[in-house]
């Protein structure tokens, strides 16, 4: 306690000074210190003697100051200066571990010594002692500053006084100590040096620290353990017991069996033969068969590469004859030896024939060739080849004498064939008439029979041209109809072929003009004259012939001209026509025939009217009034476009639909730069100025032009999208971006992709949710050591990792 | 021809990306080529979890595992997280591409042998011969011809068959065993013939919703009894069933469509199309969006919380007869009067490519596995690989008993290579080989299902159910950030204005003590007896005779009185 006190008092005597460089090197010592050490305050670190040394303490090191606990009680009662003072003498005492009777011996001889400065130290007494009754010996100077080596001076002379001087040479080492610090530059000291000694320590622990802060999981349970599986305990089997020996015994036995009966199946899995009963001589002959024969297909290898660079035309075309050759001198070899692997060929040829004929591989079609073509000022050479191309496709394409003869023909000659069969088994049976056998009844039924059936046939195989037909200029008028954008270019077309429609019908009743009764003037010029025709046919025409009139004959002329033209040219070919199939069953009738024919397409019609509120009633009166041959000829999609005529109101409200949605969304407002109610009057009551009424008022000034919204449909003609923000569903989402994300693709990017066990494999769902820290219940988990960073390392070497 | 129904061989571009991306995860030890793994998994595991729509818009470097081009956030630790989350994302999409091995029945096409040969050539009696006994077991025709024409429906694990013949002949079919469980005849005794529009089953097979003349009415599929009526769905034209949300919808003559849900019975919403009678509906398998099919050649997109449509796309010119989504969501096809039948990007709403059809198409249908069915007039044609890119030629074709007869609806049966066509002469069952996906999984769809499991699955099914409000285009926007700021700053104002204000306490009419005798002296005051009637008089003969006779009138009394003093022309009015 004593001790304590002289490090905490404010006194400025010597023997403090001289203890305290003892108290540093103490704490340098210290390990132990940690940071915590540091960062107390100064008031925490002046600890209150008392608290300091409790009565606990007292009980264990009482009786080290067991000497001093009087002149302690003594001193709390005093004031300051005087518990100072004894604790000085305290601390001197203690350090010298004297009797308080030598002290008393001391003074007695201090007084007797006969020095001159005898004076100073009575003097230095008496100030020390300022309680002191004034006597002989109290002070009279108080000059100089009292030093110890002023005190011992005398003494180290005095030759009773050697045991005294060993102490105070013990005490005192070198020299006397320098002036104290403040407490705060030595508080600071002290912190500085405690934080740089802890800092070194605590560094150790970083990698530590890291690891476990990165690791994504703590794993605590016990390691070291080995996993059973059939392969550790295979590798560790050891035959423990007789029966196990003797089956071992037995299995190697067998194993030993199979391999001399199966010499080099287990030991020599190289071709070099690694294997122990080939001589070296063997081995080494083996060794050089085997390179000789790489080296040999290296080298054929290399040719090849090389001969498959070289890019000269001639070359080429020297090879390719020369293959040619070889393959007819084969074919003629196998023509003479064997004549089904010639049929085979030949097979195969015809093959390539039909891929060539289904194909436009050589027809000049290849981008390149294109390409050629469209740049015009073709040179010799890729001319020549372009038209070796042909050449090919041609040679390829032609008819093959001997095999192809009769057996097939094209699809133009199967229709005339087939129009033919039809013509000719148009008539009644009646008509036939045979002489002989064929008069009799059975034979004729028989031959009324065989009629039908080639009749039949005939027309399933006209059906089927047409059908293919259809199919090609399906696949021409594909690209047409794809996407919406092309539409436009269809009605233009469509509008075209109107246009001449209107034109060939024109020409028809100029033909008949001759029972004209009254006619109708069409401007030809307008587009949609056709259903201007049509429309006011309805209101004129009653009976099924339809007269018109065209205002100049030399127009008539001219268009008569046209006509025969294209329908020599077979350009109004009629065409397949779902809802007349059942009623015209061939298109290329009788001119009699197809004028007077009525086309029933009430019952499509009405099938769609049913479904639509479309109007087409124009043009079926058309079809059912006149124009039944032309209805035939229109193509299917024109008449499909017939039918839906109304379509174009649906496109256009669309449009306008989608207009006013731009516009409600960009802000636009009707043109209205009048302030509101200026010029009107107002209150309940009052109807609302009509437009033409209202005069000129007040102009507001022109408002800003509305910023431009865009649209996400914007670019989209024909799709409206929902810009509106879905308050209901929006209850399932985060306004702010939750903590430790800083923007909304990071939030979504961590909660991307699925966790349940529905969606992965189980291994993913594990990974996906494995915990913090993994340990065992009551385990106790050990601090960080210092070499926690090597011991994961190695850990990690020897498990597998997490593959990614 | 070989058709390889049982063994299965793949079909060109499927057969060839599955397989590489096979090749490569085995060889996922080189680098170059584990990179590459890893983002065709991310793209295939995508693909399968729908999730396309959102990788779509995500630039390709900013996709997982290129982190190296993202920029550095300043929170490392976070930055770690993600980056690690990436990681087990691409991990989990490999994993899951190589369990795929466990998949081991595999579906296939049939292949021709050379060039010359054509599938659709091939017939259903020549099929027959080359398939197994169990597959040839479901080529079968049904001649039904009192009630046709039929409509067909499945159920989800494509075990039961629906049969409902127009004029009110309804038949629940086991589809594996082939035998009739319930036959009904909704006719009012045969004196008045039904009207059944459409049909579908509910959440599993045990009851189904019709839509008859005037309402929707559900029937139990064991007991045929009617077990419901929904008064709210008037005049259905077709109807419709969301079963991750037990939603039953309905649009019919009026043009509204009705959400009901199931569970509870309640009407969830109503919507007004604003574009007159509806006869074609079809959902969205991946977002549980209603797809409508209008006169006027419009297709909209629909969701029970917003009252507007999503999307609205002039699709045909002419009514829109039928449409059919594939399974993954991403493609809708649709067929109109004008003879065309157009492939969707639903993500882009879009024209993928268009086919015409030569006769009106009446029946459209996507099976598991993308084939593309097309019923039109006798025929039904089979459409490989339709959505993915143009075709020349249909896969398959049949023509239903010969010709003769009105296809009405096409169905393909899941988990099976088996098509129902529902025509004017009743039912036809074919096989297409390929059209079904050849792995089922049995929590979701069991075929074989036994009781206790289709309870324990009713029950799961419930507690799963998914809130109407979640439909939206794009569900992975559910848990995700708003991100239209304003809107949500707006709300936030309103609402915080909402809680301001306390709502209004409702005044006391009758201040003060209320005394029990006072109360009991309101009540007496309108009570008229004779002691009061008398006491009445009283007062007023002697107000009267006091000259002050007014105040015990009534008011009608008074303005008599007036009208009478004042005379002349008005007095008429007074009697």
């Amino acid at each position: 306690m004593p001790r304590t006190k002289a490090q905490k008092s404010s006194n400025k005597s010597s023997n403090k000074q001289a203890k305290k460089p003892t108290d540093f090197s103490k704490i340098k010592t210290a390990d132990e210190y940690n940071q915590e050490y540091l960062d107390r305050s100064e008031d925490e670190s002046e600890i209150d003697s008392d608290d300091a040394f409790d009565e606990e303490d007292e009980k264990k090191y009482g009786s080290l100051f067991a000497n001093n606990n009087d002149d302690d009680d003594d001193s709390s009662d005093d004031d300051d200066d005087d518990d100072d003072s004894s604790a000085n003498s305290n601390a001197s005492y203690d350090s010298d571990s004297d009797s308080e009777e030598e002290e008393v011996d001391m003074l007695a001889a201090l007084d007797n010594l006969p020095t001159s400065s005898k004076s100073n130290t009575r003097k230095s007494l008496s100030t020390s002692h300022a309680s002191l009754p004034e006597s002989r010996f109290s002070s009279q100077t108080n000059s100089s500053t009292l030093t110890m080596d002023a005190l011992l001076n005398p003494v180290s002379s005095a030759p009773n006084y050697t045991t005294l001087r060993n102490t105070t040479s013990k005490i005192d080492a070198t020299k006397s100590a320098s002036s104290r610090l403040s407490d705060v530059v030595l508080d600071r000291a002290k912190r500085k040096v405690n934080y740089s000694s802890t800092k070194s320590d605590i560094s150790n622990w970083t990698d530590a620290v890291k690891m476990n802060r990165e690791a994504e999981t703590l794993d605590f349970r016990p390691k070291g353990r080995e996993r059973v599986t059939t392969n550790t305990l295979s590798s560790t089997f050891e035959a423990a017991n007789d029966f196990e020996k003797k089956i071992e015994a037995a299995l190697q036995k067998q194993k030993a069996l199979e391999d001399s009966e199966h010499p080099g199946s287990f030991d020599s899995d190289d071709d070099l033969g690694h294997n122990k009963n080939l001589t070296i001589s063997e081995v080494k002959k083996r060794h050089s068969e085997l390179a000789k024969i790489r080296s040999l297909l290296f080298y054929e290898e290399s040719k090849r590469h090389r001969l498959n660079k070289i890019k000269s035309k001639k070359y080429r075309k020297i090879r390719k004859k020369k293959s040619d050759r070889e393959k007819s001198k084969e074919l003629d070899l196998l023509a003479e030896t064997d004549p089904s692997k010639l049929l085979e060929a030949e097979e195969k040829d015809a093959v390539k024939r039909m891929e060539e004929r289904m194909s436009l591989q050589h027809r000049n079609t290849s981008k390149w060739a294109r390409k050629q073509l469209r740049r015009g000022n073709i040179d010799t050479d890729t001319r020549r080849m372009l038209s070796e191309q042909i050449a090919i496709s041609d040679k390829l394409r032609a008819k093959k004498d001997g095999i192809d003869e009769g057996t097939s023909s094209d699809s133009e000659d199967l229709e005339a064939v087939a129009r033919e069969v039809i013509n000719d088994t148009q008539g009644d049976g009646d008509e036939v008439e045979g002489r002989g056998l064929f008069k009799l009844d059975f034979m004729k039924r028989g031959m009324e029979t065989q009629r039908k059936r080639a009749r039949e046939e005939a027309e399933g195989i006209l059906r089927e041209i047409e059908e293919e037909e259809e199919w090609k200029r399906r696949e021409e008028g594909g690209e047409e109809s794809e996407g919406g954008e092309s539409e436009g270019e269809e009605d233009q077309k469509e509008e075209r072929v109107g246009r001449e429609e209107a034109k060939r019908i024109l020409e028809e009743g100029i033909e008949r003009e001759t029972r004209v009764g009254e006619g109708i003037t069409i401007d030809i010029s307008d587009s949609d004259s056709e259903d201007e025709a049509a429309s006011s046919k309805m209101d004129k025409v009653e009976n099924n012939k339809v007269t018109k009139k065209v205002s100049t004959r030399a127009e008539k002329a001219k268009e008569k001209d046209d006509l025969k033209k294209k329908q020599k040219e077979g350009a109004f070919e009629t065409e397949d026509n779902p809802w007349m199939q059942q009623k015209q069953p061939s298109k290329k009738g009788s001119k009699k025939v197809a004028s007077h024919s009525v086309v029933d397409v009430d019952a499509g019609v009405a099938l769609m009217i049913d479904k639509t509120k479309v109007d087409v009633t124009g043009s079926t009166s058309d079809s059912e009034n006149s124009e039944s041959e032309d209805v035939t000829t229109l193509t299917q999609k024109q008449l499909v476009k017939r039918a839906f005529a109304g379509a174009k109101d649906a496109r256009k409200d669309f449009e306008r639909e989608k207009k006013a949605l731009a516009d409600r969304d960009s802000g636009k407002k009707e043109d209205d730069t009048e302030v509101k109610g200026w010029g009107s009057w107002t209150g309940v009551g009052v109807k609302p100025p009509s437009k033409k009424k209202r005069k000129k008022g007040k102009l507001a000034p022109p408002s800003k032009e509305p910023e431009k919204v865009k649209r996400e449909d914007a670019k989209m003609p024909t799709v409206i999208l929902n810009e509106k923000r879905h308050k209901k569903s929006s209850q399932f989402k985060v306004t702010t971006v939750p903590y430790p994300y800083t923007s909304a693709e990071q939030y979504e990017r961590a909660m991307a992709g699925p966790i349940g066990s529905d969606w992965q494999t189980t291994k993913a769902v594990i990974e996906g949710t494995r915990p913090e820290i993994i340990t065992r219940a009551g385990r106790i988990i050990d601090p960080a050591g210092k070499r926690m960073k090597r011991k994961i390392m190695e850990e990690k070497g020897g498990r597998r990792k997490f593959r990614a | 021809m070989s058709s390889d129904v049982a063994r299965g061989v793949y079909s060109s571009s499927k057969k060839s990306s599955k397989t590489d991306s096979k090749r490569n995860l085995h060889n996922s030890s080189d680098p170059v080529l584990s990179t590459t793994v890893t983002l065709q998994a991310i793209d295939k595991y995508a693909e399968r979890n729908h999730s396309a729509k959102s990788l779509e818009g995500v630039k390709y470097k900013d996709r997982p595992n290129t982190s190296k081009n993202n920029k550095k956030y300043k929170d490392k630790k976070a930055e770690a997280q993600l980056r690690r989350h990436d990681e087990k994302r691409v991990a989990a999409a490999v994993m899951a591409a190589e369990a795929e091995i466990l998949d081991t029945e595999v579906g296939g096409f049939i292949e021709t042998e050379n060039e010359m040969e054509r599938t659709h050539k091939l017939k259903q009696t020549e099929l027959s011969s080359h398939v197994d006994e169990q597959t040839s077991d479901q080529i079968y025709d049904l001649s039904l011809t009192s009630y046709s024409p039929y409509n067909v429906t499945y159920d989800r694990p494509g075990r039961h068959l629906l049969l409902t013949g127009r004029t009110g002949h309804v038949a629940i079919m086991d589809a594996l065993t082939r035998t009739l469980q319930r036959e009904l005849f909704l006719t009012d005794n045969g004196k008045e013939l039904n009207d059944i529009r459409s049909s579908t089953f509910l959440h599993n097979s045990s009851m189904f919703a019709l839509a008859e003349k005037k309402h929707i009415f559900i029937y139990d599929s064991v007991t045929g009894a009617e077990v419901h009526r929904l008064g709210d769905h008037i005049d259905p034209l077709a109807i419709d069933y969301l079963p991750y949300h037990w939603l039953l919808a309905s649009v019919g003559r009026a043009g509204f469509l009705k959400y009901t849900d199931t569970s509870t019975g309640d009407k969830v919403s109503e919507h007004r199309t604003k574009l007159g009678p509806c006869s074609v509906m079809r959902h969205n398998p991946y977002n549980a969006v209603m797809h409508l099919g209008h006169g006027n050649g419009v297709v909209t997109m629909w969701s029970p919380s917003v009252s507007q449509p999503l999307v609205k796309i002039l699709a045909h010119r002419g009514p829109v007869v039928s449409l059919a989504n594939d399974l993954g969501g991403n493609y809708m096809v649709t067929a109109g009067s004008d003879m065309q039948v157009k492939v969707w990007d639903v993500r882009t709403f879009k024209v993928v490519h268009s086919y015409f059809s030569r006769r009106a198409v009446c029946d459209l249908d996507i099976s598991q596995t993308g084939v593309l069915a097309v019923g039109s007039g006798t025929d039904v044609t089979f459409w490989k690989d339709a959505i993915r890119e143009k075709q020349k030629e249909p896969y398959m074709k049949h023509r239903v008993l010969n010709g003769g007869v009105q296809v009405k609806g096409v169905r393909f049966r899941p988990f099976e290579d088996v098509v129902g066509i529902g025509h004017s002469k009743g039912f036809s069952s074919i096989v297409v080989p390929g059209v079904g996906s050849s792995n089922y999984d049995s929590f979701e769809n069991n075929m074989f299902a036994d009781k206790k499991q289709r309870q324990e699955q009713e029950v799961r099914s419930l507690m799963d159910k998914l809130r109407p409000e979640m439909i939206q285009l794009n569900p992975e926007e559910i848990g995700g950030v708003e991100r239209d700021k304003k809107n949500v700053m707006m709300e936030k104002r309103e609402l915080a204005a909402s809680a301001d204000q306390k709502p209004k306490k409702e005044k006391k009419k009758a201040r003060g003590r209320n005394k029990i005798s006072k109360k009991l002296a309101r009540k007496h005051a309108n009570i008229m007896d004779e002691g009061k009637k008398k006491l009445m008089e009283k007062k007023r003969s002697e107000a009267e005779s006091k000259g002050r006779g007014d105040d015990f009138m009534s008011p009608a009394e008074k303005k008599r009185k007036k009208g009478l003093e004042e005379g002349g022309a008005l007095s008429r009015f007074f009697k």
